[in-house]
């Protein structure tokens, strides 16, 4: 029996298995609903597993929850801190809270973080970008060795987003674990390995490369001049064909559709470039998605 | 089975201590429930210095309430209209008007029926026949005020019944005057801290849930019980400030007096403050935001305000509904108010209640303890 979760008759988290290595970047991505939030949960302590189990840091997380409470930093989607409180009022309860004496370690924690100029301002106040390091900072306070992000970029802009990264990265190097939950694509490809759950199964696991290859898709993209027209075309033969700005991307199995069919299916206009192309993570992802509810229905 | 990284005695300790922002390998035995309470309460009360609703909600609230029962609410009524039917008579006009209880009209009204035209269109309360002897003969009330019927009979039927007659010595004790502030005041302090101790109390548990800060302390190593009692401490003494700044207020605005110590009854309080956030911690399991959460307390505060025996007469109260009454944490510290405001009363006498009390504060924070509990599971 694997790590399982239900909730009454709803089976959230479903005979998962997988092995996280230390200062290893893992990534949970998976549509809505897939038990992401629900597993990181688990993993935390917060829930007691209905089956299987876990081992956080060496602790098993249906009986030492305190202890890995104690090691972990957990930051949730809404980022967790008080609004109405500064940052330097947020870190230093969330040291207080963990019982962290060193206060020359939570100063270092606020100047790596860049957030010593707005130390005194209310978080509320602040950026987004600027509040996703506060919160940052407050799950770094007390020197987990595992932090857990659920979602750590929702509503961020892409420079504040690359800089969370990269610290992610650093962090990571010097042996920091990190459990990333995510459904942004380009942020999945910058994890060392990946679990893609749906309906609470592990569909897929692997690095970034591995779950492209193991989509098995070339992805056609094509260049044409009336791209409105030739997108509504190819969409009718192949409903899995998106536009990517003014190119359209027909993500295809085994090249299992020929060059002639795509021309063929947009005869009567100029086709300015054909090219095939390996797939982008986002276009593996929706592949390994449709193919696990393929079988899921397949055994029912 | 899922395994994140492996336990930390496996691994070698890290020894360097210049790289300051590194992983902590060692960890240190972290701090006691001690200083955990410590930092909930801190955050609490910084939280409550920025917040001005909340701020309002506990000071302007209490006082516009004090100032309502002191000043408004006047549970004797004096300058009742009233006027003679068929004859004038000197006896009578001053036996109404003697202590301003009653305003007489300066005419005097023909007959019955014209009387009861006054009645019925408001114009006078009551209506005292007066016979060709000077004395009255029957009176005529306008029970459509209860209030000011009940007022005018008890005074009118000594009146009409033994004109000439030794009236009865009646000595009242206490509140000798009969003054509503001195009867309203001591019952204040109980509704203000039910009031103030059960939302408080309530919009700031909820007030975590909606932010999503609830979900981030479940992840620390704050235990559930130490997260209730991070929210009764700061709320208990916010909710006995308040209990001493409507006491000093009602001392000193409404010359209420004060015969018993009023330290006893500030450690009386205790267990009937503790009982009221309780009751806030119970309310805000169920509420999702903090609009339920004010809702929800001002459903529980109603009827404990109109069935304690804090406005209305415990004895009013039909049987019926009696013992929901029993129920009530304020029924039990009315008493202990007003007891020791106006007679001055020590815990030799109040022990009952004090243990009501007491048991009620144990059996609420239990209730709050496991629904709390099962609530954050």
């Amino acid at each position: 029996m694997e790590l399982s979760k239900r909730f009454g008759d709803v089976t959230v988290v479903d005979d998962l298995t997988f092995d996280v290595a230390e200062g290893e970047v893992f990534g949970l991505i998976g549509p809505n609903g897939a038990g992401k939030t629900t597993l990181i949960r688990m993993l935390c302590g917060l829930f007691t597993p209905s089956g299987g189990r876990a081992t956080v840091l060496g602790f098993d997380v249906a009986h030492d929850q305190r202890r890995i409470r104690e090691r972990v930093g957990y930051m949730s989607q809404g980022f967790g801190l008080y609004g109405d409180l500064s940052v330097d009022e947020n870190l230093r309860f969330y040291a207080d809270v963990y019982g962290v004496r060193d206060s020359a370690y939570v100063d270092a924690v606020r100047a790596r973080l860049g957030l010593v100029e707005v130390r005194h301002l209310v978080v509320d106040d602040l950026p987004t970008g600027v509040r996703q390091r506060s919160a940052l900072a407050a799950v770094l306070v007390h020197q987990p060795q595992l932090i857990v992000l659920d979602e750590p970029t929702s509503g961020v802009d892409p420079v504040a987003r690359d800089g969370m990264w990269r610290l992610v990265r650093e962090l990571a190097r010097e042996g920091v674990t990190a459990l990333v939950t995510t459904h942004v694509m380009p942020e999945a490809a910058q994890c060392d390995r990946l679990a893609l759950l749906a309906g609470g199964r592990l569909v897929a696991a692997g690095t970034p490369e591995d779950l492209i290859d193991r989509s098995q898709l070339t992805v056609a993209e094509i260049s044409v001049s009336s791209w409105k027209e030739a997108f509504a075309r190819l969409q009718m033969r192949w409903p899995s064909a998106a536009l990517h700005g003014t190119r359209i991307h027909i993500p295809v199995a085994d090249h299992s559709i020929d060059e002639r069919d795509i021309r063929h299916t947009l005869e009567g206009l100029e086709v300015r470039s054909l090219i095939w192309q390996s797939p982008t993570m986002e276009d593996a992802f929706i592949a390994l998605v449709d193919a696990n509810e393929l079988a899921v229905e397949h055994q029912e | 089975m899922v395994t994140l990284p492996d336990a930390p005695d496996s691994k070698s300790p890290a020894t360097s201590s210049d790289e300051a922002t590194g992983p902590g390998r060692v960890w240190r035995a972290t701090g006691g429930t001690g200083r955990r309470l410590r930092a909930l309460t801190r955050k609490e009360f910084v939280q409550l210095r920025r917040d001005r609703r909340t701020v309002l909600l506990m000071i302007g609230m209490p006082l516009v309430l004090l100032l309502i029962f002191g000043y408004g609410i006047r549970l004797s009524v004096n300058g009742i209209g009233a006027e003679l039917v068929g004859h004038d008579s000197s006896f009578v006009r001053q036996a109404l008007t003697q202590h301003d209880r009653f305003k007489v009209t300066s005419g005097i009204a023909p007959t019955e029926s014209a009387a009861r035209d006054d009645l019925l269109h408001g114009r006078v309360s009551v209506a005292v026949m007066v016979g060709p002897s000077g004395l009255p003969t029957s009176v005529l009330v306008d029970g459509s005020d209860a209030f000011v019927a009940q007022n005018s009979l008890e005074y009118l039927r000594s009146l009409v019944a033994s004109p000439g007659a030794n009236p009865v010595r009646t000595n009242v004790l206490y509140n000798p005057t009969l003054r509503s502030a001195d009867f309203m005041v001591p019952a204040e302090v109980g509704m203000i801290m039910l009031w103030v101790g059960t939302v408080a109390t309530a919009i700031g548990v909820v007030r975590e849930r909606e932010q999503g800060t609830l979900e981030q302390l479940m992840m620390t190593p704050i235990r559930k019980i130490e997260l209730m009692i991070g929210k009764i401490l700061p709320y208990s003494v916010l909710t006995l400030l308040d209990a001493v700044l409507i006491t000093t207020l009602g001392l000193w605005l409404f010359r209420v007096p004060m015969r018993g110590n009023p330290f006893e009854l500030l450690l009386f309080a205790v267990p009937y403050l503790i009982a009221a956030l309780s009751i806030g911690l119970l309310v805000s399991t169920v509420a999702q935001n903090q609009r339920q959460a004010m809702q929800t307390a001002a459903f529980i505060l109603l009827p404990q305000v109109l069935l304690s025996g804090a406005m209305f007469p415990l004895a009013a109260i039909p049987w019926g509904i009696r013992w929901v009454s029993q129920l009530l944490p304020l029924t039990y510290f009315t008493p202990i108010s007003r007891g020791v405001f106006l007679k001055g009363l020590g815990f030799a006498d109040l022990w009952p209640q004090v243990a009501v009390l007491s048991a009620m504060a144990v059996i609420f924070t239990g209730l709050a303890a496991i629904f709390f509990k099962s609530r954050l599971d």
